[in-house]
């Protein structure tokens, strides 16, 4: 019986508290996933929620995720949270 | 006695030639002016909305068979093509159909809707789903502020130029509750800037 290719995982870690600006952790979040799309968080969400942008399976990771978040930090982290509601192929884990 | 059939001989050469000289003048004066009318046309028929319609219709994209004409669709056209975006007769259409109706065109699907039609991993692109057809009707986020603050769910946005494959940059974003008051923007650099549309 022939065995059925999985894509690979395309995986990405945020470190951090996030003491960088927004767009340099949209770049590093980017980067990591093999993406090239607008460097602000109404495109991310775009991206994260577009199959053919981003192929999953998809993991992406906040180390350190403060709890108490604020501005951008709270914006990334819906975003991340959102797209992680809306596909079954999209997993975020805060650690 | 002789000499006089041979000047006549050289005479008729002389008007032959010079005939043939003018004749070539002639023709290439004609050919120029032609040359010089049929550029002039190209540059008038900037905004020939048929030229558009046509050229959008081969290429199927969303909103390009709407039918509407008038100073609006006009004025669109020349924003959206100032603008960059490669058709701007079908956003035109779409903006003017969103600013008249209120809502966008039937072409249009949600994330969502696609989804549930397919369009869930990398080898199947919207266009595989439903030819002519694009994403919109998704809520805007507007999660960097770069658009007037409004009660979360209040934009709504579109995409843009999609004819086949992957989707591009380029998006309408509006006001679901203020599309007559022309509160519709385009951004065609993925939301890193915005354009409202002009005045209708």
């Amino acid at each position: 019986m022939e065995q059925q290719e999985h894509p690979p995982t395309r995986r990405a870690v945020i470190t951090g508290s996030g003491a960088e600006a927004c767009p340099t952790q949209i770049t590093r979040l980017y980067e990591q996933l093999g993406v090239e799309a607008g460097r602000n968080l109404d495109a991310l969400a775009d991206v994260l929620s577009d199959p053919n942008w981003l192929p999953g399976p998809v993991v992406v990771c906040w180390l350190a995720c403060p709890k108490s978040r604020s501005g951008w930090q709270a914006s990334l982290y819906d975003t991340l949270r959102d797209a992680a509601a809306a596909r079954d192929d999209l997993t975020f884990v805060e650690r | 006695m002789q000499a006089r059939p041979m000047l006549t001989r050289l005479g008729a050469r002389a008007f032959v030639g010079l005939g043939a000289v003018f004749f070539t003048v002639f023709c290439a004066l004609v050919f120029a002016l032609v040359w010089t009318l049929t550029q002039a046309k190209g540059t008038a028929g900037a905004l020939d909305l048929d030229q558009y319609q046509q050229q959008e219709a081969a290429a199927q994209v969303c909103g390009h068979d709407l039918g509407l004409d008038g100073p609006e669709v006009e004025r669109l056209l020349a924003f959206g093509e100032a603008q960059g975006l490669r058709f701007p007769y079908a956003f035109a259409q779409v903006t003017t159909y969103l600013w008249l109706i209120g809502e966008l065109p039937d072409c249009y699907m949600t994330k969502s809707v696609a989804r549930g039609k397919g369009w869930k991993n990398a080898g199947t692109t919207v266009d595989d789903i439903d030819r002519g057809g694009a994403i919109g009707g998704d809520t805007f986020g507007n999660r960097e502020g770069r658009l007037p603050q409004r009660p979360r769910g209040r934009y709504v946005e579109a995409d843009l130029d999609y004819v086949r494959g992957n989707r591009g940059a380029a998006r309408l974003v509006y006001d679901r509750e203020l599309t007559d008051q022309g509160f519709i923007w385009l951004t065609v650099d993925h939301y890193d800037s915005f354009q409202r549309i002009p005045e209708l």
